[in-house]
């Protein structure tokens, strides 16, 4: 009942906190953008055979125009990249002279397409250059000593994983960033501003002011998780996904399943950061080892790849990294099952939530 | 009655509390008098059950606040010297919190909530948020929280400090009308003028030490007459 109490007035308390609602709420409404926005600039950049069209400036050239559409790019009037040809351009090739060619275009979004022009046109002048070589008699491999061919190794399914990666460790971070601020006010803040000594003096066990300090900071670390993976879910719908590879799962489903996934683990992460606000001597310490603790999935999850991530077993954020891409990209990953991790999860929170009340009865926690 | 037995604390090196024995009876306002470091506020945190006594205990009508700390705390009303508000919650919002931990609810926490803001005279200020408040308007908001659960026992911690005028007259008729309702008051303070209209019993103590107790007549007389400033000055040590 005193939990509830308790727990209740924090979170009213939570909601009037504008601080710690913009804390939480920033990377729910920013993190997901965020990673749209890159999606779609990666997929501009690398759409893997696809060019934009070209066009000639002003004078038009067959020759060129052949050689240009036989290698794959395409020609349209409305084209923002043009190539600029002298008319007499067949005539002084012709004479064996050399005509200087100019490609105009927008190099920092169209790369891809103005590099292949060039390539394109380089392999034409070599071939045109050898040929006229041979028929003064001498030999093209001459004049051309080595055959360069430049294979990319950085493979589209590569690209694919890394990104689908990404997402995952976006929404294994909400749970840690969401509820930063509003942990730290309600311990450390709380010591500070000195409204800790009146409540402590108030015929309430230790327990019961810990447990409803800590609901009032899971159910915003579950809304906020819930709330960042679900419109994450609906933003990527609108992510150039697709088109790098990944089959991403955005419907309100998959986006309950990852939620359900997390809860265990947004309650042992709230648990941990009312402990490390407890044991902070004030709001701002404790913000800033809260902060730190935040990047914890994204270094477990770059740390954590291929057979590692398949041996994370029952450790908590390990488990989430690995069983995420089921409902995500429908990967049969073989994981632990969610019962027996949310079993865990839950006995380490309850331990944390102990360890939090014996911290609290203790005499350290009035020093400052 | 708050009363506290062969009560000893160190903190590391330093004896905060040596030996100190006090009573606090019924109907009677008791006042801790002695200067910075004396032993006060650790004497007061053992009474809240905020720390544990090395040696010795303290009870709150014969609950040992140690060993029965919720009967003990369930009988007790402390303000804290500096209040410890929630900028975010309003007056009436303090008082209702502060109720339902001391166990009331429904009807009875409605009608207590009510008594405390009408005792205090914040009805008009009920639904404004304590970051707005004055600086006497917090002290009373502290002081409806603190008496809300109606206790018997009422500790304070220098409750005038920094206190207007206004203030300190609601303060001080409140105490004298909860005396007359048979509460156990305890207070620490440094404004003579007050220890001296309200105090019926006085304890001073110095290094953590009872150096002398009684009324504030008896008080003055042992320190060698004048005024209770002297007194004090002269049994503490501090003037020949």
């Amino acid at each position: 009942m005193n939990a509830l109490t308790i727990f209740l007035k924090e979170f009213v308390d939570l909601l009037r906190d504008r601080r710690a609602l913009f804390s939480g709420l920033a990377y729910v409404a920013f993190g997901p953008v965020a990673v749209l926005l890159t999606v779609n600039m990666l997929a501009a950049q690398t759409s893997e055979g696809k060019y934009a069209p070209i066009k000639f400036c002003d004078a038009e050239s067959a020759l060129l125009a052949g050689q240009l559409t036989a290698a794959g790019l395409s020609f349209d009037p409305k084209a923002s990249i043009c190539v600029n040809v002298p008319a007499d351009l067949e005539a002084r090739l012709a004479e064996g002279k050399s005509v200087r060619v100019h490609v105009r275009g927008d190099l920092t979004a169209l790369s891809s397409t103005i590099r292949k022009v060039e390539s394109t046109l380089a392999q034409f002048s070599s071939t045109l250059g050898g040929q006229r070589l041979l028929a003064r008699g001498v030999s093209m491999s001459l004049t051309s000593p080595l055959s360069i061919d430049t294979q990319t190794t950085n493979s589209f399914s590569r690209q694919a994983d890394v990104i689908a990666r990404v997402l995952i460790i976006l929404f294994v971070m909400a749970p840690f960033f969401v509820a930063v601020a509003a942990a730290a006010d309600m311990t450390a803040g709380e010591r500070e501003r000195r409204s800790l000594e009146p409540l402590l003096v108030h015929p309430v066990g230790a327990f019961s002011i810990v447990v409803g300090k800590w609901l009032a900071a899971a159910l915003l670390g579950v809304l906020g998780t819930a709330a960042c993976v679900i419109g994450g879910l609906v933003l990527l719908q609108y992510s150039a996904l697709a088109e790098l590879g990944i089959r991403l799962e955005t419907g309100l489903e998959a986006g309950l399943m990852v939620t359900l996934y997390l809860v265990p683990l947004t309650l042992l992460v709230t648990a941990l950061q009312i402990a490390v606000g407890l044991w902070s001597k004030n709001f701002k310490d404790a913000q800033s080892y809260l902060m730190l603790m935040s990047f914890a999935p994204a270094v477990l999850g770059f740390v954590m790849t291929g057979e590692r991530l398949a041996q994370a077993g029952l450790w908590p954020l390990g488990w989430e990294l690995a069983a995420l891409s089921g409902p995500l990209l429908k990967s049969t990953t073989p994981t632990a099952p969610f019962a027996t991790v949310a079993a865990l999860e839950l006995a380490l929170t309850f331990t944390v939530l102990a360890v939090c009340a014996f911290r609290l009865r203790s005499e350290a926690i009035l020093s400052r | 009655m708050i009363s506290g037995e062969g009560l000893r604390k160190r903190f590391g090196a330093v004896t905060a509390v040596d030996g100190f024995s006090f009573a606090s009876q019924d109907g009677a306002i008791t006042t801790l008098l002695g200067g910075n470091g004396s032993g006060k506020t650790t004497t007061l945190r053992m009474i809240g059950g905020l720390i544990k006594p090395d040696h010795g205990h303290v009870a709150i009508d014969g609950a040992d606040v140690a060993r029965s700390r919720v009967k003990a705390l369930s009988r007790l009303g402390m303000l804290h010297d500096e209040f410890g508000l929630y900028p975010r919650l309003t007056v009436v919002e303090h008082v209702r919190f502060a109720g339902q931990l001391y166990g009331l609810s429904g009807r009875r926490l409605s009608g207590a909530v009510e008594n405390a803001i009408d005792a205090l005279g914040l009805a008009d200020i009920r639904n404004r948020f304590a970051a707005g408040l004055s600086h006497g308007q917090r002290m009373k908001t502290a002081l409806a929280r603190t008496i809300v659960h109606g206790p018997r026992n009422l500790v304070l911690d220098e409750p005038t400090r920094g206190l207007d005028v206004f203030s300190v007259r609601v303060l001080r008729e409140l105490l004298k009308r909860l005396r007359a309702d048979g509460v156990c008051i305890l207070m620490s303070s440094h404004a003579m003028a007050e220890v001296m209209e309200l105090s019926d019993r006085l304890i001073v103590i110095d290094a953590g030490r009872l150096v002398a107790e009684g009324t504030p007549g008896e008080i003055i007389a042992r320190g060698g007459g004048g005024d209770l400033e002297a007194a004090f000055l002269k049994l503490t040590g501090f003037a020949a």
